[in-house]
């Protein structure tokens, strides 16, 4: 068993939307993902990826507009008589009224459109940027530096989907003392194979956050069940996942058969909370986790105290 | 009428672009979508040439 080291993370930024992340250098038209408000090539505060592409749309706004006001200029300055001229300027003010209101109206709606149309534009740029700071996570790891690593990791991870990231924060996470007040994650590490380290980490996740077993991941339990047992303490590793399942009525539901599985290597306090929900729900599909239950608790810990009229 | 046919241009620029704004409106793009959109990008797998 390789030696844990304690450490304490950076806090990483709460986003409603990923693209939130991204800031951008308008100067060097570069992106950037990390914590760094400056850019290091040539010092400019960077701008939300939003707004870069707002600005665009401005831009495009602002030349439609003058197309406009060019059209009633040239209007107003060809009138031949005072009733056109009078025409040429009390329509132009219309129309640059109502320009005003639609823009008023519908501009948020061609923002979002050209905002989506920008990110197409720049995904080679965003790709490009994303290499780069991989690049450095691996100049981290070469010179040792795996806490920074973990963290550049961890902000690439919201935007590249893919196993090689999931494993590689699972590997750099599988160095440090996992403690209660960190920002964990569990859900967002899940391979699509299945993966040792992985589990490890389930192992020690499950010890300090306990609500971060989840659906998918009570799902990836169940379909690498016999990989897992093979692992050293396996069967008591999927113990604390079903016990993890306890949570929710509705894992009960959908996860019994693991839990009558590995009833046997629940801890004491998962499965007096077991026996008080079968207790409760006994007639809703529960029967066959009632009885294992029972049983566990009637060869178990019959002269418990805590267990006493429970069941 | 020139004045005219020049007001008649700027009108029409305008009728187009309400159009346009019109029709990005029905789209309707929500935030969401912008952001799944990002990530497709970002994780779409090239085929090899």
């Amino acid at each position: 068993m390789r030696k844990r080291i304690g450490v304490q993370f950076r806090k990483t930024r709460k986003t409603t939307h990923t693209y939130e992340r991204i800031q951008a250098c308008t100067r060097c038209h570069t992106y950037h993902v990390l914590w760094e408000t400056h850019c290091e090539t040539c010092g400019r505060t960077y701008t939300p990826i939003r707004q870069a592409s707002h600005a665009v749309t401005r831009r495009y706004v602002q030349t439609r507009f003058l197309l406009l006001g060019l059209f009633v200029c040239l209007a107003v300055l060809s009138a031949d008589t005072l009733l056109q001229l009078a025409l040429a300027g009390g329509i132009g003010c219309v129309l640059f009224v109502l320009f005003f209101v639609m823009q008023k109206k519908y501009g948020s709606y061609e923002r979002d459109v050209q905002f989506q149309h920008f990110l197409t534009r720049e995904q080679e740029t965003l790709k490009k940027s994303l290499l780069r700071h991989l690049e450095e996570v691996g100049n981290d790891v070469k010179e040792g530096h795996l806490k920074e690593a973990y963290e550049k990791t961890r902000e690439l991870g919201h935007f590249i989907d893919s196993d090689t990231i999931k494993i590689r924060k699972i590997m750099f996470l599988n160095h440090y003392v996992l403690r209660k007040d960190m920002e964990l994650e569990l859900e967002t590490l899940i391979p699509s194979m299945y993966d040792k380290d992985f589990m490890e980490y389930v192992r020690e996740v499950i010890k300090v956050q306990p609500s971060l077993v989840k659906k998918s991941v009570l799902q990836y339990v169940r379909r690498y069940k016999n990989q897992i047992l093979l692992l050293e303490n396996g069967d008591q590793l999927i113990g604390q996942v079903a016990g993890a399942a306890l949570r929710m009525k509705s894992y009960v539901d959908e996860y019994q058969d693991l839990i009558i599985e590995f009833i046997d290597f629940l801890p004491r306090e998962r499965l007096l909370r077991l026996a008080k929900m079968v207790q409760t729900h006994k007639d809703e599909g529960w029967e066959q986790l009632y009885h294992s239950t029972k049983n566990r608790v009637d060869t178990h810990y019959a002269f418990d105290p805590d267990f006493k009229g429970i069941l | 009428m020139l004045t005219y046919f020049l007001l008649f241009a700027a009108f029409l620029l305008l009728a187009v672009r309400f159009l346009k704004l019109l029709r990005l409106k029905r789209r309707n793009l929500s935030n969401a979508e912008i952001d799944q959109h990002l990530h497709a990008l970002l994780n779409e797998k090239r085929d090899s040439p």
